[in-house]
């Protein structure tokens, strides 16, 4: 071997082990220092609440690892580098200066190389290149990281509340992203025909449905979303009970001018099918939209008052189709419907309510109130199945012979209901709709600042008693 | 053996040589025979009675060149360095004769050089850089090697016209000549006293001096050792230090590295080393450096802000 090659294969090996050296001690440093920005961050996070700490320490603890490879990579060491190292165990710079002499065949160049090559020779054996370890950088490599993991596991209640804020502000956001879902919905209707004051109206549920965005914007704690949400559902349900009356106006209006010129924007809807679908969209987003939608479907089925009947009125068939699956209250409107909501829904629809509210179904299969003269109904009351508790009777001069209802054993039916006069019972009101209208005038007299500042909360935590 | 390697010997061997008449002043010599070989001149500071003459006699016998001397005293002329043209009459007439001075020889010895007149100074200072001298419109040629070794005495200021900064930037080194230890007094009386003492022997022509110059300007440095030494010389600049009023010129790089080579080469190395250049950078730089008042009042000298300015340095290579 040559003393050049000798030299240069030197030089090689050396660079090796320093090029192994240097990225294991940058490394080793680049990870000290993101742990110890780690258990920094995890520190503060014990005292002040802070819901990313563990995040960022991983995401500290990876910069300082990349940032090591990437340093160690950039400062890679060179040939001249490893014969300086080289010359620092005594050569008196023969190697770097041989190395950088390499191509040069002067008298002196070539002397120069023997003389490095026999140095070199001599010193090899005794050159222990240091590759680590390094007692104190891996010393404080584990202090950091020791560090770094009790403050990542130490409950504080620092923590828990940083915990509980993002819960809230998530929640927070969630809601938030769903007023502005229902905002772009409403702002769809100014294309409607709307009067100067529905056009008021919406433009004040717009309005406060802004107020809701910015509450849910500054929530901090779970009292506030609380609040915030309180406010929000009765805002929601305002909104609803609004859109449903618009509706309803917007159908009446078009009902009355139906041989006319239909109200509706350029789509060829009518402002009513455009409040429906409004009400369709937002009903997704929310109960109380959800609410008065199936209300509204309800409304359908009793549009089928007369079912079929095409001229037949009162006497039709009745099968007309509420589908309403709305509940409780809602359901009511499935009235001539196949009402297949609970409770008293589906009155004289196909009634098939359950318990007692199934008592509405009474009349069964077209049976409606108004198509009295229909089939067999399935009753719920009592035993179900029984066949027309509620008769009419088509022929009053008492030839009862028709009659398929029950009878005792005398002939008689037992149970008769009367539906007008003074055996009429009166209307049937649910509760929650007894509280939902004092509650709708509570809401509004806090929003309108009616009661002694303070006194809100009390009112709302009122009336959610009854939830 | 080649060429360069036997040069080596030699010169190595003459220094022996040099050294059995001068007992110590090991470093002293070592550093005019530094100078004499990157082609330097040489600013001897020390008290009378140190054997500066007798060093210079002594160097210029073994290395087979001509010596002359010239006490510089007040009333020194130019002329009575450089030398003058005087009328020869003869036969054919009257003609003007160019009689060269004392400055026409291989190595010049400008004892005490503080006490002639600035314009004296400049006249040797002129023939120490251009290796020439210029009498009346004729340039006259220095014979090659041409060596100057002046004298200082650092005591006796009185009367004296201290050499400008200019002017000792032409001297390669400054040498500090102390004072012999215990055991080389002794061996200095006893030397004296002797009369068996053979005498140095002659080991080297002029010729072979100036070939041996040429091989030095051949050694090689490397990229981080030439660093050094621009960081050394830079670091004489830095003006956040309160002690130096001005560094050293870039004629101090040149003679570092030139001096350097020269003591590769009497080492027997191929390649200037950091040690070299730390060697060096003593005397090439004391004398350049013009501490301020804080440094003269504090008592600092150029050699402890030249030993900071290394230790700076080092401790910023170790730590890369």
């Amino acid at each position: 071997m040559s003393e050049k090659e000798f030299i240069k294969r030197c030089i090689k090996e050396t660079r090796g082990k320093l090029a192994r050296a240097a990225f294991l001690k940058h490394v080793l440093a680049g990870l000290t220092a993101g742990l110890a920005a780690a258990a920094l961050t995890e520190g503060i996070s014990l005292i002040i609440p802070f819901y990313f700490s563990h995040l960022l320490a991983v995401l500290f603890t990876a910069a300082g690892l990349t940032g090591g490879i990437i340093y160690s990579l950039l400062h890679k060491k060179s040939e001249k580098d490893a014969a300086v190292l080289l010359d620092s165990f005594g050569l008196k710079e023969r190697v770097i200066t041989a190395l950088e002499h390499e191509d040069e065949d002067d008298e002196t160049a070539v002397l120069l190389r023997r003389d490095a090559a026999e140095t070199l020779r001599r010193r090899m054996p005794g050159i222990k290149i240091k590759t680590g370890p390094w007692l104190t950088r891996i010393m404080l490599f584990l202090c950091m990281l020791m560090l770094a993991f009790c403050a990542a596991f130490t409950e504080t209640p620092a923590k828990e509340q940083a915990a509980e804020t993002h819960e809230v502000k998530k929640e927070a956001k969630v809601k938030k992203e769903e007023i502005e879902k229902t905002v772009d919905v409403l702002k769809e209707l100014e294309a409607a025909e709307l009067t100067e004051g529905e056009r008021t109206e919406l433009s004040q549920m717009l309005e406060s449905l802004d107020s809701s965005i910015a509450e849910m914007q500054d929530v901090a704690t779970a009292e506030d979303l609380k609040t915030a949400s309180d406010k929000l559902d009765y805002r929601y349900e305002a909104i609803a009970n609004g859109l449903e009356r618009m509706k309803e106006e917007a159908e009446a209006k078009e009902r009355a001018g139906e041989n006319g010129s239909a109200s509706g924007n350029s789509a060829g809807k009518t402002t009513s099918e455009m409040l429906a679908d409004a009400m369709d969209k937002l009903g997704d987003s929310s109960d109380a939209f959800a609410k008065a939608d199936g209300k509204n479907e309800g409304g359908e089925g009793k549009d089928g008052e007369n079912g079929n009947g095409e001229g037949d009125g009162e006497n039709g068939d009745g099968t007309g189709e509420g589908n309403g699956s709305g509940e409780d209250q809602n359901g009511k409107d499935g009235e001539n419907g196949d009402g297949t909501g609970e409770g008293k829904d589906g009155e004289n629809g196909n009634g098939s309510g359950e318990g007692q509210n199934g008592k509405d179904g009474a009349n069964g299969n077209g049976n409606s109130k108004d198509g009295s003269n229909g089939g067999a109904g399935q009753s719920d009351y009592g035993h179900g199945n029984a066949e027309g508790d509620y008769v009419s009777l088509d022929n009053p001069t008492g030839d009862d012979s028709a009659l398929s209802g029950k009878r005792d054993k005398e002939g008689d039916s037992k149970i008769t209901r009367d539906n007008s006069g003074i055996g009429f019972e009166g209307e049937h009101v649910k509760l929650e709709n007894v509280i939902g209208e004092y509650s709708k005038k509570a809401y509004e007299g806090i929003e309108k600042g009616t009661y002694p500042s303070g006194m809100e909360d009390v009112i709302k935590d009122y009336f959610s008693s009854f939830d | 053996m080649s060429g360069l390697e036997e040069m080596q010997a030699r010169i190595a061997a003459c220094e022996q040589e040099i050294g059995k008449e001068i007992v110590g002043q090991r470093a002293v010599i070592r550093s005019v025979m530094t100078a004499l070989l990157s082609g330097g001149n040489v600013l001897l500071e020390g008290m009378p009675g140190l054997g500066k003459t007798r060093l210079v006699n002594t160097i210029s016998h073994v290395l087979d060149l001509s010596f002359k001397r010239i006490q510089f005293t007040p009333d020194l002329m130019p002329g009575d360095i450089t030398g003058t043209n005087i009328m020869i009459r003869d036969e054919s007439g009257s003609s003007f004769h160019f009689e060269k001075g004392p400055v026409f020889a291989n190595i010049v010895l400008a004892d005490e050089i503080n006490r002639a007149t600035p314009k004296t100074q400049s006249a040797l200072l002129e023939a120490m850089q251009e290796h020439c001298v210029t009498v009346g419109n004729t340039s006259h040629r220095l014979q090659e090697p041409f060596f100057v070794l002046a004298t200082q005495n650092p005591i006796e200021q009185e009367g004296t016209y201290p050499l400008p900064e200019a002017q000792l930037d032409r001297f390669m080194f400054k040498i500090l000549v102390g004072f012999p230890s215990k055991d080389e007094l002794k061996g200095i009386v006893d030397l004296t006293e002797r009369t068996d003492a053979a005498p140095a022997r002659t080991l080297l022509s002029g010729e072979e001096l100036l070939q041996a110059r040429e091989m030095v300007s051949g050694i090689k440095i490397a990229d981080p050792v030439m660093d050094r030494v621009l960081d050394i010389v830079m670091a004489t600049h830095d003006r956040k230090d309160k002690y130096i009023k001005e560094g050293a010129s870039p004629r101090a790089a040149q003679a570092i590295v030139k001096a350097a080579k020269a003591k590769a080469f009497m080492e027997g190395r191929f390649n200037v080393s950091f040690e070299d250049i730390q060697s060096v950078a003593y005397p090439v730089l004391r004398h350049r450096i013009i501490l301020s008042f804080e440094a003269v009042s504090d008592g600092i000298t150029e050699d402890r802000i030249i030993t900071g300015i290394m230790q700076r340095l080092n401790n910023a290579g170790g730590a890369q």
